[in-house]
């Protein structure tokens, strides 16, 4: 009962005039963002994050969250109309959902991919709304242990489960939380890492960070390709067609919804890992697995509900523990302290507008994406043809106003130009950077939480080990650090018979 | 077959620096475990991040790959560093020269160079973005950008 009251609470603060106004323009540009491949939701966060500052910090947060989940809709359409993902989330769709528009059916595969969205970001809301809450609660009674294992077990699964190496995404986590502790000690007020340039006295700036990371570098990147890619131009018609493939669908989108649900909460996970486990999976149960890749409706139904529901999920830890899953709860995270608001178990119980006002928004948003897609298809497809050459141009324009405008200061462009060249040369190596944003939004607390520990227990290192809910964190973080190291045995020893072959 | 590019590179050159930044955290003081100092912290994450570009130094040193194509195509980085450096310029020129005067020359100069329109094109769009921005910017988000030398001789006629 009490949840729901906090609801009703919760829907009466998103039906705000001006919450449904900036809801819109989130869920709108999100759309947008996923639409348009070269720009991903974390970079468009990044770049509306400074224009967020004269507006209500609920307002902001409802309007930041709708680009994150709205690109999930957007992403979906390049990638049945065009075989081109929008975004990395919406890769998996593209085996099946392109292959259903050369059959004709990609009025079918767009509304599956709508439909299949909205019910699950339903029910994940709904989820969202009955865990956050306990979760909340109980975590008010971890101590600086608890936290601090927590991030390490958050950080560590987070690089387990990275496209790259864990080697290098340990190696980018480290690097994270060390530029994280640029600025003044929080304990001795004593400048460090700051080489006597006073702008760093506060520390980096997570803009500068995370527009040149990933605004900047993205465009560095995708300046070195040509881009050609056909649309595939066709009536979208067909929506209510098949009934047949209808009632298929619906499995395939509880399924979907459920594996994107806990995916969306675990650090690392998200929207792109539980695309690609839905799609994984129901090729698995599949009687005809084989048919996957040529056209099948569970194809589009499944990866589209998943990423959808993980988007919404993944706003759990961040809300309740503090801990973002993500890069883009990461910067979500960056926001919510940018307008005075920690994140973390006292978020409920301090900022109750902010947290049930932004839980209830995403009802309200998802059903406006809903109303947008289906009919505006015709249109987000025709601005897939602007070319990439002038949409390059806006891009870095919104990076460099953007980022300026934060502390009217060129020194954080000069920082922005700096990390859009790192981001650039960690892409040319192999290395994610998202394990270093996810690292430095934590350091501030990852050191608080050490140092508190190690000051409560007199220096003594097995205060992580004594308590219950930090020994599990840690046992856990050290199991898959193992597992990693003895996985990468066998390789390399075929590597070394393998290179004693070619010699 | 040779060592994998993309660990011994990035592991050469980060080494040196992890070692730096170790150096530099020792100067903050350590303090003692039971009351760590301002460089406890860092100084730890310093040396596990050396420990594992060791692990990586030696990786790409034992584990020999195939993979000998160029990390970098000359022809390629035309755009991209010419790129940066009209970004650099622009940090630089922003505030003597002001908004209005720097964004339409990096405009121009990005249509131009990189996306290579034609002057014509290059010139009008540059114009109409630059205002545009300055619409949407200044004038309806409010957001205080320098004036720099167009700004201030329009208030001066």
């Amino acid at each position: 009962m009490e949840i729901f009251e906090h609801m009703v609470f919760g829907l009466k603060v998103a039906l705000e005039p001006m919450n449904l106004v900036y809801c819109f323009i989130g869920v709108l540009v999100g759309n947008l963002i996923g639409v348009l491949p070269g720009i991903g939701p974390t970079g468009t966060m990044a770049l509306l994050l400074p224009l967020t500052f004269h507006i209500p910090p609920v307002s902001a947060i409802i309007m930041l969250a709708g680009i994150y989940y709205g690109c999930q809709y957007g992403g979906s359409i390049t990638s049945i109309l065009v075989n081109i993902p929008g975004e990395a989330s919406t890769v998996i769709t593209c085996l099946d959902g392109y292959q259903l528009a050369k059959k004709g059916k990609a009025g079918l595969a767009l509304g599956v991919s709508a439909i299949g969205s909205f019910v699950a970001g339903t029910l994940s809301i709904f989820g969202l709304s009955l865990f956050s809450y306990p979760l909340a609660k109980a975590a008010l009674r971890f101590g600086p242990p608890e936290y601090f294992s927590l991030m390490c077990l958050g950080l560590v699964i987070l690089t387990f489960l990275a496209r790259t190496s864990m080697l290098k995404s340990l190696i980018m986590a480290l690097f994270g939380l060390f530029l994280g502790l640029f600025g003044l000690d929080p304990y001795t007020a004593k400048p460090r890492f700051t080489f006597g340039f006073p702008e760093l006295m506060d520390g980096i700036g997570i803009i500068p960070l995370v527009m040149g990371l990933f605004g900047i570098a993205e465009v560095l990147s995708n300046m070195e390709k040509e881009e050609r890619f056909d649309i595939y131009e066709t009536q979208v018609t067909g929506i209510s067609s098949s009934l047949r493939e209808w009632i298929r669908a619906k499995w395939a989108i509880l399924r979907g919804t459920l594996v994107g649900f806990f995916t969306g909460i675990i650090p690392g996970g998200g929207a792109v890992l539980a695309s690609f486990l839905s799609y994984a999976l129901e090729k698995k149960i599949s009687k005809e697995p084989q048919k996957f890749g040529t056209g099948v409706i569970e194809g589009v139904a499944s990866p589209e509900s998943a990423n959808n529901a993980a988007a919404q999920s993944s706003l759990i830890p961040l809300l309740s523990l503090g801990i973002p899953p993500n890069v883009v709860m990461a910067v979500l995270f960056g926001a919510l302290l940018i307008h005075g608001i920690q994140p973390g178990p006292f978020l409920v119980k301090d900022h109750p507008r902010v947290f049930w006002g932004l839980v209830m928004s995403m009802y309200v948003g998802n059903a406006m994406l809903l109303l947008l897609n289906l009919p505006l298809i015709g249109i987000w497809v025709k601005l897939l043809k602007v070319p990439y050459k002038y949409m390059f141009v806006l891009i870095i324009l919104f990076c460099l106003i953007g980022v300026y405008s934060v502390n009217n200061s060129v020194f954080d462009i000069y920082l922005m130009v700096i990390f859009g060249l790192l981001g650039y040369l960690l892409k040319k190596f192999d290395f994610e950077p998202a394990p270093l944003v996810m690292a430095y939004v934590l350091s501030p607390i990852f050191e608080t939480s050490f140092r508190q520990s190690l000051t409560l227990s007199g220096g003594d290192l097995s205060i992580f080990l004594s308590r219950p809910v930090s020994l599990a964190c840690m046992a856990t973080a050290f199991f898959l650090i193992l597992l990693q190291v003895v996985s990468a045995f066998p390789k390399r020893r075929d590597e070394k018979d393998k290179a004693y072959v070619n010699k | 077959m040779k060592a994998e590019k993309k660990d011994l590179i990035p592991a050469i050159v980060t080494l040196p620096l992890s070692l730096i930044m170790a150096y530099s955290s020792l100067r903050l003081g350590l303090g003692s475990a039971g009351n760590p100092g301002a460089g406890f912290f860092a100084f730890w994450i310093s040396v596990s991040l050396a420990f594992l570009l060791l692990i990586l130094l030696l990786r790409a040193t034992t584990i020999r790959t195939n993979n000998t194509g160029p990390l970098f195509e000359l022809r390629n980085l035309r755009k991209p560093i010419s790129l940066l450096i009209l970004l650099l310029l622009y940090a630089i020129f922003f505030k003597p020269l002001g908004f209005l005067l720097t964004t339409a020359l990096l405009v121009f100069f990005m249509l131009k160079a990189i996306a290579k329109e034609g002057f014509g094109k290059s010139i009008v769009l540059s114009l109409a973005i630059t205002l545009l921005s300055y619409l949407l910017f200044v004038s309806f988000l409010g957001l205080s950008l320098p004036e720099g030398l167009i700004s201030s001789f329009l208030r001066g006629s």
